[in-house]
């Protein structure tokens, strides 16, 4: 992969994940910060995992901490939710699965070799949790929104740039 | 859940530890779930697509996948949970896995996986898709490995 190719992935992850919030919460967010971590990230609280096969092996973990993803469960669900309950867990999983699907959708019709297929997502969260890829590269954006920020990691087995 | 499509799972992993002399496997609890969800310290997920879609979770404590990595060392003691088991762990997963994808390409099933995600924590938990849930432990002398199989297709 070179940078042109990240940025052809990166970008409509970025976009999907700023028009999905926007639609499904009435949220808005902007791009923020941009980075590189080796092989480990630390998540915020609550993250959404889902496996990438196709030309790039990989993961997208979307992360927020608990507060923001009570506060856009709320927003979407017109609730009030005092803690992470499932309904909130179900909010944040289908918030995410809509975002990557979108996202790869965009991808692969714009790029044919990519053929990028998405597993199901999963849901995790806790204290001091670790999401390990040893060896991998993980591209990280930090959307700012106005509940709280959102991160994208995208990383990618055997990618260097 | 098809029983048949749990062997596969069960004999990668029996296959893999056999390979690193790890001998007396014994299946343990079977249990099935509304949904697939874990929470030991250790959780390896993998996930698989084609001919089946399906989330599958490698959960363990510390100690088991340290001794895992130890086996896989030819017994090298292990004494930390640091990056090198971090990064067996994952290799033992993915090799797993290469077995299982191969069983199922012996049932006439064509499978892909994805690389091993792995997470750890405190006070974890993972919840990996709305679909009915198999648990499975598998019962070895390095410790007990909890094995949790969400088919969606």
């Amino acid at each position: 992969m070179d940078s042109q190719e990240l940025i052809s992935i990166l970008n409509p992850f970025i976009s999907a994940s700023i028009e999905v919030i926007q639609d499904m919460a009435e949220v808005s967010a902007k791009r923020s910060k941009i980075d590189k971590k080796f092989g480990s990230v630390y998540s915020s609280g609550v993250s959404t995992v889902l496996g990438l096969n196709g030309k790039y092996k990989g993961r997208i973990l979307l992360d927020t901490t608990v507060p923001t993803a009570i506060a856009l469960a709320e927003k979407i669900n017109g609730e009030e939710f005092k803690e992470i309950d499932e309904t909130v867990l179900y909010t944040i999983i289908e918030l995410n699965n809509i975002i990557s699907g979108k996202a790869i959708t965009e991808i692969n019709n714009a790029n044919k070799e990519y053929e990028f297929r998405l597993t199901p997502p999963g849901v995790f969260w806790g204290e001091e949790i670790k999401v390990s890829s040893p060896g991998w590269q993980v591209f990280c954006v930090e959307l700012a929104t106005d509940v709280g920020s959102f991160n994208i990691n995208l990383g990618f087995e055997g990618v260097e740039i | 859940m098809d029983v048949n499509k749990l062997t596969p799972f069960i004999d990668g992993l029996k296959t893999l530890l056999e390979q690193y002399e790890v001998t007396d496997i014994k299946k343990g609890k079977l249990e099935k779930k509304p949904n697939l969800n874990a929470g030991s310290d250790v959780n390896v997920i993998i996930g698989y697509q084609k001919d089946m879609k399906a989330n599958v979770t490698y959960s363990m404590s510390f100690s088991t996948a340290q001794n895992i990595v130890s086996a896989m060392m030819g017994g090298v003691p292990v004494t930390e949970f640091d990056e090198n088991v971090e990064s067996g762990i994952c290799e033992f997963a993915n090799m797993v896995s290469g077995y299982t994808v191969t069983s199922f390409f012996g049932m006439k099933l064509n499978l892909e996986n994805t690389p091993p995600t792995l997470v750890t924590g405190k006070k974890l938990f993972l919840m990996i898709g709305r679909v009915e849930t198999v648990m499975l432990e598998v019962v070895t002398p390095v410790g007990n490995i909890e094995i949790n199989i969400g088919v969606e297709q």
